[in-house]
């Protein structure tokens, strides 16, 4: 099934500033995504440490969305979305695709203090995407899509001076 | 993402640069592939971070995986130069319990050699 036209809706966004991207499901376009958010979280006034955290974090959800989603079909599409809420001096990143439902409940977390041999190899990338940003939430949307949202909290007086 | 190794005979250096994303994972398990077949029991590896601005958990994986393949062989490896950003991400993930982590080439190379 083809993915539905995310152009033809209403953006979710209520925030002060908003924006929305569209991306294939290359490995080549995920610096894409991790770059936009990054400017996007700069021009609210997160700070570098902070945003190098949320890179991280939009990078491994994105990750999954290419890699478990749609498995690398670069005709598929997805998207993110990014806010500023500027009452709660607080950034919302939420990605959405088309792909099977999952429950990140059941992604078992990985052991990151056992012995080498016992280190698996994958698993680890939601647990990163959960340390790099403040919060993680999960919801499959009526329209039938996943949609992972990211949160990041900036100093109000951070946002007050870059101006959001 | 680009890959330099040198070889001296008794040290291989190899030298990341660039983002160890998941496009990035794919050039490392590419070289990693093919560094694999010289792996011998005296091998010793020193991978520099210097020029490495990012990584995600892509890149750790290809990294645990060449780590734990030289591991079996009774090779060495050693880890050097990360920047604060991709070392708290080892540190997230608890592979700074796991790799030997280094703050300069030199003292990776030393660590090494003692071998």
């Amino acid at each position: 099934m083809k993915p539905r036209d995310h152009a033809t809706r209403p953006c979710p966004c209520e925030g002060s500033r908003h924006l929305r991207l569209e991306l294939p499901a290359e490995a080549a376009m995920l610096v894409v995504a991790c770059k936009s958010v990054r400017s996007f979280a700069e021009s609210c006034g997160l700070g570098p440490r902070e945003c190098d955290r949320l890179e991280l974090a939009v990078d491994e959800v994105c990750t999954n969305c290419v890699t478990h989603a749609y498995e690398r079909d670069a005709d598929r599409r997805y998207w993110v979305t990014m806010e500023f809420l500027h009452d709660e001096s607080q950034l919302v990143v939420r990605v959405y695709d088309t792909g099977p439902a999952f429950e990140p409940a059941d992604v078992p977390a990985p052991n990151t203090s056992c012995e080498l041999s016992q280190r698996q190899i994958g698993g680890l990338g939601l647990f990163l995407a959960a340390k790099g940003a403040d919060s993680i939430g999960y919801q499959r949307t009526e329209r039938g899509e996943n949609c992972v949202v990211l949160r990041k909290y900036v100093a109000a007086a951070a946002a007050e001076a870059a101006g959001a | 993402m680009e890959i330099k190794h040198d070889s001296t005979g008794e040290l291989d250096v190899v030298r990341l640069k660039g983002r160890l994303d998941l496009a990035g994972a794919e050039v490392a398990e590419e070289f990693f592939a093919k560094f694999r077949k010289s792996v011998t029991s005296g091998t010793a590896l020193v991978v520099s971070f210097r020029d490495l601005l990012y990584i995600s958990s892509s890149g750790l994986r290809v990294l645990l995986a060449a780590f734990k393949d030289l591991q079996a062989k009774g090779g060495h490896m050693v880890l050097c130069e990360m920047n604060v950003s991709v070392e708290e991400v080892f540190r997230f993930a608890g592979l700074d319990a796991v790799f030997r982590i280094y703050a300069t080439e030199r003292e990776a190379s030393e660590s090494l050699a003692a071998k």
